[in-house]
């Protein structure tokens, strides 16, 4: 087991370095002037050199590459050419914003998915059943940049029920701001007891999290189903009948225990989802968080800051997929096969 | 052995859902089994053996269902008790199984401890935890697995075949049933471990007083262990009758094909006599008797009606016109 | 007993009936056969497109200042945009993007992913170490990822977005094949005909191809609703689709600005692809009931 954790974790370094190399060299190998964009348009040739003294831009490529790693390892993720600032304070502020959304929607995907999946497998082929199919199906349908949109004009502008953009209201930002203690907005305001900014950030969580869990909430439902369908039809589960188990145990503690490793995947797979989801639901929603970052840094070909994010989003799905693979793992019989 | 009635199967009819039509998979005109005794069902696959013994533990598969008949165990009709009465009175209690195939059998991420002690918790909620490991050991002794006390925390793909189907025998009287079917128990094993895990089964029949059905495709293997024997045709009972009377006189033409298909020493040299044509289909049975076609000794009267139980013998029972009396 | 050969007629009722149970099956689930009329419908709507759509010529980059942000009604069933053309018409030549898209997008994917994931099963070998090591960091991101970092770095177009998704979902069909392969292989067939002398290359495309097309073929299909939705999302985003061509996404991109005073804009679009998706979900869980081997019915 410790063999296969230590196999999983190296494996994941190596493909973060991969992913940074990759995005340094493909970011060299783009045209494009990183030094003009820093001075802006209009700045004489002289500032775009010294620009590009500063940026070191004229060493040579692999001198390049070797300060970009140290400079990684200290954490310097460089400056970003937008803003001017550096690219690590921005995603320190930014990522737990993201988190707190992220953490949330897969939170709420998971368990309305999961107890309709349930449901619908235990009445398979009811009135239910085939509703919550349908349900399941249509909202893995629904392109998430649409359904931020309509939630907009049907929950802001027609029924005047939630914000529109935004994370907090400003006023609230203004005499009631969140004390920074761990950077996650809610959290933050709950443990300080700060209770109207927390009024304030819950309504403006409703429709982005609304947007995000959606799809993984029909993922989740219809994968929980169909694993279950297959459990409930196994051999052993009809012995646990035969030997007078009630339905309700039969189902919840055995079944379930043979499903679990399903949900874990299914959840890994959700926050994957969701994360990617960000790109476009804090865009919309005005969310100051990773994605919307991101999505300003692309349109405007900020280097530095995509591929901050970049080496950011690798970790966060190795990470992901190491924590999935590992509790999938703890599966006996796949420890009989690793023999770990 | 008393000649108290247990179980008694009358006029079962199941019959299935398909997407090609409603196949019919049962017609068990009548099956009683005594007190102490077990009645051993044979028959090729596909005859019915499962079905009916899912049937009788109301397991059947979504898309099956009975049509008619009654199953009455200690004097109810389990066919007309509520679903969960079944499950909580029925099933474990007074009824129960064990499967083919103990790999699959066996839920694999449980532990042989969580697997045995949660069926003897459903049934006694009220003993405590060391009173129900306690148990729990007891009952592994008692179908002879050696070493309980490390067999109990191992994971069922840990262990071997024969260890497997004996902790699936602990599981399914563990909490006090006493008529006991078995389908297919030791197919799945090699020869040497199925004559262990028969041996405990016989052991257990008469510590306990079992009363059971033995289901099997081996007729020497049923009639080890049975004391009559049932075979099972296309979903029809054709005979019925003590184990030594089918063996050295079967009356029923397909009982006889049977027979003489096992392969034996003593058949050295000739090739294995086959009854012509197929079985029937289920979805489209012949009215009359279902072997008629393949029957060399038949008539008009057999493809006509389905043929009544013929007494051969206060015990000896077989479905033919002919009464069986072509030697 | 000896082996008997069926002659022809009895071989060819087998196989049609063996086709029509299929269809039974298939259309067991009418939601299934819901999804297949939508799909004809939509292919139709992109073949017949200038016959179909009331105003064919509002595709291109023309502007009529005088239609802007009119609302559904008679004349525009679903409005007008910004810039005064019909929706409806745009949307119905956005079908044809959408499909072509996805097919030629599936189709490249598949013939990139089948020879290596063939020879990576079939040789095992460095091949098949390099390419499992490969696959594994390409799947390890959700696909729409992958796809938005390639369309950085290429631009922002829809020839672009055709890349990056295929350069996204084809490791995907390559571990397919390639376990399909693996699983074929060892077949008692392929063992034979190895053992009488056959090359290697015969056998895989006499042999293992024709039974591995199967799957993936289904596999395919069943994602072509999965390329649209993220080829709408790059359009979305601004790297796929450009203006002024009548993608989907990118119409519902262009809306954003109106949102709150010409919501038919955004929700037409939108809808549309969200009907055209799960169409494409409907029949591949039609198709995925079919082929789940406990539909059996003994």
């Amino acid at each position: 087991m410790g063999r296969f954790v230590l196999r999983r974790f190296v494996s994941g370094i190596f493909v973060v370095f991969v992913v940074i190399t990759v995005t340094f060299f493909l970011a060299r190998v783009v045209p494009s002037d990183p030094a003009l964009k820093w001075v802006g348009v209009h700045a004489t040739d002289e500032q775009r050199e010294e620009a590009n003294r500063q940026l070191g831009l004229d060493k040579p490529l692999m001198e390049q590459y070797f300060r970009y790693l140290s400079d990684l390892t200290h954490g310097n993720f460089g400056v970003s050419i937008l803003t001017h600032r550096p690219v690590a304070d921005e995603l320190r502020i930014a990522i737990p914003n993201t988190l707190e959304l992220v953490f949330s929607s897969v939170a709420v995907a998971l368990a309305v998915g999961l107890v309709l999946g349930v449901y619908s497998a235990t009445r398979e082929n009811t009135w239910f059943d085939h509703g919550a199919r349908f349900i399941s199906v249509s909202v893995i349908s629904i392109p998430g940049f649409w359904l931020a949109l309509m939630l907009q004009i049907l929950f802001s502008s027609r029924l005047r029920l939630l914000p529109l953009t935004g994370q907090i209201d400003t006023i609230i930002r203004l005499t009631s701001p969140v004390e920074r203690v761990t950077g996650l907005p809610m959290f933050d305001a709950a443990i300080t007891a700060n209770w109207a900014a927390l009024g304030s950030l819950a309504r403006h969580y409703v429709l982005p999290v609304l947007t995000l869990s959606l799809f993984n909430l029909g993922l989740t439902a219809r994968m929980t189903r169909s694993m279950l369908l297959e459990v409930l039809n196994e051999d052993y589960i009809r012995a646990s009948r035969a030997y007078g188990i009630k339905e309700r145990l039969v189902i919840w503690r055995y079944a379930m225990k043979n499903v679990a490793g399903t949900v874990v995947t299914v959840m890994a797979l959700s926050a994957g989802y969701a994360l990617v989801g960000t790109f476009v639901t804090e865009s919309v929603f005005g969310w100051p968080g990773v994605g919307s970052y991101v999505a300003a840094a692309v349109v405007s070909l900020d280097y530095p800051a995509i591929i901050g994010v970049t080496i950011f989003s690798s970790i966060a799905y190795v990470l992901l997929n190491l924590i999935a693979d590992i509790i999938v793992a703890l599966d006996p019989r796949v420890r009989l096969v690793e023999g770990g | 052995m008393s000649s108290e009635v247990v179980l008694s199967i009358a006029d079962l009819q199941v019959r299935a859902r398909t997407v090609m039509g409603i196949a019919n998979l049962l017609n068990v005109a009548r099956l009683d089994v005594h007190s102490g005794e077990t009645v051993g069902i044979v028959g090729e696959s596909g005859a019915g053996k499962s079905i009916l013994a899912q049937t009788i533990m109301r397991l059947l598969p979504g898309n099956v269902f009975v049509t008619r008949g009654t199953i009455t165990l200690n004097g109810r009709d389990l066919l007309k008790i509520p679903a969960g009465e079944m499950a909580s009175r029925v099933r474990g209690k007074q009824l129960t199984m064990i499967f083919q195939d103990p790999m699959a059998s066996l839920n694999p991420v449980f532990t042989v401890r969580e697997l045995i002690e949660g069926v003897i918790r459903v049934h006694n909620p009220r003993l405590s935890n060391k009173a129900v490991f306690d148990r729990a050991i007891e009952m592994m002794k008692m179908v002879r697995l050696s070493d309980p006390e490390m067999t109990i925390n191992k994971y069922p793909h840990e262990l071997s075949g024969g260890m497997r189907q004996r902790i699936l025998i602990a599981m399914a009287l563990c909490s006090g049933a006493r008529f006991l079917i078995s389908d297919e128990a030791t197919r799945n094993l090699d020869v040497t471990i199925q004559a262990g895990v028969l041996r405990v089964l016989e052991d257990l029949r008469n510590e306990l007083d079992l009363s059971g059905i033995f289901i099997s495709n081996n007729v020497a293997l049923a009639a080890t262990i049975s004391r009559r024997l049932g075979i099972l045709y296309a979903g029809e009972l054709v005979e019925i009758g003590m184990a030594d009377e089918i063996i050295r006189d079967a009356r029923h033409s397909y009982t006889r094909y049977f027979l003489a298909s096992l392969p034996s020493p003593s058949k050295k040299g000739r090739p294995l006599p086959i009854a012509s044509g197929r079985n029937p289909d289920p979805l489209h049975k012949p009215k009359g008797c279902l072997f008629a076609q393949r029957c060399d000794h038949c008539t008009d009267e057999c493809r006509a009606e389905t043929p009544p139980l013929h007494e051969v013998s206060p015990t000896h029972f077989v479905a033919c016109y002919r009464g069986g009396d072509m030697a | 007993m000896k082996a008997q050969s069926l002659p022809l007629q009895h071989r060819l009722k087998r196989n049609l009936d063996g086709v029509r149970v299929f269809f039974r099956l298939l259309f067991h689930n009418r939601l299934t056969g819901v999804g297949v009329v939508m799909i004809g419908l939509l292919t139709m709507m992109a073949i017949l497109a200038p016959y179909l759509a009331p105003y064919p010529t509002q595709g291109a980059g023309k502007v009529f200042p005088e239609a802007r942000l009119l609302p559904p009604g008679p004349g525009h069933l679903f409005g007008t945009d910004d810039m005064g053309r019909d929706i409806l018409s745009r949307i119905i030549y956005g079908a044809r993007i959408s499909l072509s898209v996805s097919v030629i997008t599936v189709v490249v994917a598949l013939l990139i992913a089948i020879p290596l994931g063939v020879w990576a099963g079939y040789y095992g070998g460095w091949v098949d170490e390099v390419l499992m090591r490969v696959t594994d960091i390409f799947l390890s991101f959700p696909p729409l990822l992958i796809a938005i970092v390639v369309t950085s770095f290429l631009g922002p177009s829809l020839q672009n977005a055709v890349i990056a998704i295929v350069i996204a979902w084809w490791p995907w069909y390559s571990r397919v094949a390639r376990a399909q392969v693996m699983a074929i292989k060892e077949r008692p067939f392929v063992k034979a005909s190895k053992c009488i002398g056959t090359s290697n290359l015969v056998i895989m495309f006499s042999q293992i191809l024709p039974n591995i097309l199967a799957p993936l073929i289904i596999q395919a299909s069943m994602d072509l609703g999965g390329v649209i939705m993220t080829a709408a999302s790059l359009s979305f985003i601004g790297l796929g689709a450009q203006p002024p061509q009548p993608e989907w996404g990118l119409i519902v991109a262009s809306s954003r600005m109106y949102l709150l005073n010409a919501w038919w804009y955004s929700a037409f679009p939108g809808l549309t692809i969200l009907i055209t998706v799960l169409s494409f979900n409907l029949v591949g869980d039609g198709l995925r009931e079919v082929l789940d081997p406990r539909t059996k019915v003994r």
